[in-house]
């Protein structure tokens, strides 16, 4: 296989991992991820996505294996802002206004970057005129276009999504990731997104790697490519159905 | 003001009772004088009656804010020692199954019968409600929360403050809703025992001369005085933990 790890956004190699003696979650995983990227990770329920996430995440340490991001085997503390980790629910202060909540990953860097452009990021997601509201206020969508605006500010190389949207109904969500490939585009960082539904994936993904069952292996792994941008046309497409019908074959 | 109107009805029919039972049974004035009287009990002695109150008020807010600190401070500690909470948490149980009553002549004779004594017995009740919902709102922060700033870079110390602090606002309010009503039965029993000065002695001096009216009017200024504070409190909540917990 070609080594090119500096074009890889990440590298996930021969990754185990166990809760405990009995349960062994993860058996010799291997996948990669390019530059600006995305790559979706589907598979059946407990197989191990959310373990991966958190453990690309810095979360949880490999049993063995080893996880490159950038180029290099990072330790967690040299992660953070780097790498972002978003799990289901949208998560914001309720305590303080929308651009507050955006504005908080500057108020932990080393340098100083308070002159950010928060009004950019909440224009990018369509959130004017809500700056001064507070999370109660806000709907599911709103929300998550709240942390979008928070992820764009934070400008993370990769940004890790275990199956967001969830708590959001079917439009929303099919908006909300296509509000995401399009930051995901403009502002080039990679992205895994774990989700259980592989049109969500094939309409977001570069790449899908499909699991197997516990312990998780990868079964198969799928580049898809259309033509064109990413928008709801695509979803009523055959060469779209074909690409999630492949795949539904391979699951376990 | 349409609120007011079912607030002002309210009071309106346990005036209509007590005025009912006190004439249907006959009742003797000194037992249960007339509202008008009593009024007029208040009416005469309003300066007096303000400043013991005034007395009374500034002891149980300071009691309020000592205990309530404390109870956070010790929280604090509880948080960073598990040790320091397994060995203080049964003394600070103690403390609260002790009735005030018991412990009032302890506190007296250390702190002598003016008005530090009755601050002291605020506080020793406001303390262990706060103690307690204080820890638990800094316990139960959304673990969530803490990752994401976690993953921002921040510090143990930033996360305390960005997270934990806020976080912990709704829990602390309810056990400040709790402490401020206690806050004032601590000075009031405290002057009831003794003192020279409070709307507590007020009570107590005016029962034991047959100066009934004195007597009901003052602790309608009592009764008063505890639901203002306590709105207050609530108005406070209203701007400072707005969001809804959890
Ligand atoms: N903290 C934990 N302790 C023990 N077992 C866990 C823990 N978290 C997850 N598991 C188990 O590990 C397996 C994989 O979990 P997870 O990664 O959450 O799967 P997925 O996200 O694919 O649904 C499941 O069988 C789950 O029960
Ligand atoms: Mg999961």
């Amino acid at each position: 296989m070609a080594e090119n790890s500096n074009s890889e956004s990440l590298t996930v190699r021969d990754l185990s991992f166990s809760f405990g003696k009995k349960l062994k979650v993860l058996t010799n995983l291997s996948f990669s991820l390019n530059q600006e990227e995305v790559l979706a990770l589907v598979g059946p329920s407990g197989c191990g996505k959310t373990t991966i996430a958190r453990l690309i995440g810095g979360f949880l340490s490999p049993a063995s294996g080893e996880i490159r991001i950038n180029g290099t085997s990072a330790e967690k503390e040299e992660l953070k802002g780097t790498v972002a980790l978003f799990s289901q629910a949208p998560t914001l202060l309720p305590w303080r206004t929308m651009e507050g909540n955006i504005r908080l990953p500057l108020e932990f860097e080393k340098v100083d970057r308070s002159g950010a452009s928060i009004d950019e990021a909440v224009e990018t997601v369509g959130l004017m005129g809500f700056e001064k509201s507070y999370p109660d206020q806000l709907s599911g969508g709103m929300k998550q276009r709240a942390v979008f605006a928070r992820l764009i500010v934070a400008e993370h190389k990769l940004v890790l999504l275990d199956e967001p949207f969830s708590s959001l109904d079917d439009f929303s969500r099919q908006e909300m990731g296509q509000l995401f490939i399009e930051i995901q585009r403009s502002r080039k960082f990679a992205a895994v997104i774990v989700t259980h539904s592989i049109e969500e994936a094939v309409f977001l993904a570069n790449k899908v790697v499909v699991l197997s069952a516990r312990p998780g292996q990868v079964v198969s792994e799928h580049r898809i490519s259309f033509e064109g941008p990413r928008t709801r046309e695509l979803l009523k497409k055959q060469e779209f159905f074909n690409e999630v019908q492949k795949i539904r074959s391979l699951l376990p | 003001m349409r609120k007011l109107v079912p607030i002002l009805v309210g009071f309106a029919v346990c005036a209509g009772i007590w005025e009912a039972v006190r004439v249907g049974l006959k009742l003797p004035e000194v037992v249960s004088p007339s509202l008008v009287s009593i009024a007029g009990a208040l009416g005469d002695k309003a300066g007096y009656l303000f400043l013991e109150l005034l007395f009374t008020i500034g002891e149980s807010l300071a009691g309020f804010l000592i205990g309530s600190t404390l109870g956070c401070f010790v929280a604090f500690l509880f948080i960073l020692s598990t040790f320091f909470r397994q060995a203080a948490y049964p003394i600070a149980l103690m403390i609260k199954a002790t009735p005030l009553i018991a412990m009032a002549p302890v506190v007296i004779l250390w702190f002598g019968s003016g008005l530090l004594s009755k601050v002291v017995m605020s506080s020793i009740l406001c303390f262990f409600p706060v103690l307690v919902a204080c820890f638990d709102g800094l316990r139960s922060t959304n673990q969530s929360v803490v990752e994401l700033l976690d993953m921002y870079g921040a510090t143990k110390s930033q996360i305390f403050w960005k997270a934990r602090i806020p976080s912990a606002l709704p829990s602390l309010f309810s056990g400040l809703k709790v402490a401020l009503p206690m806050a004032l039965v601590g000075a009031v029993i405290g002057e009831y025992l003794s003192a020279t000065r409070g709307i507590g002695y007020v009570i107590a001096n005016s029962s034991y001369h047959l100066k009934t009216p004195l007597m009901y009017g003052a602790l309608f200024l009592v009764s008063a005085t505890g639901l203002i504070l306590f709105l207050a409190l609530i108005l406070m909540e209203k701007k400072i933990a707005f969001w809804k917990d959890k």
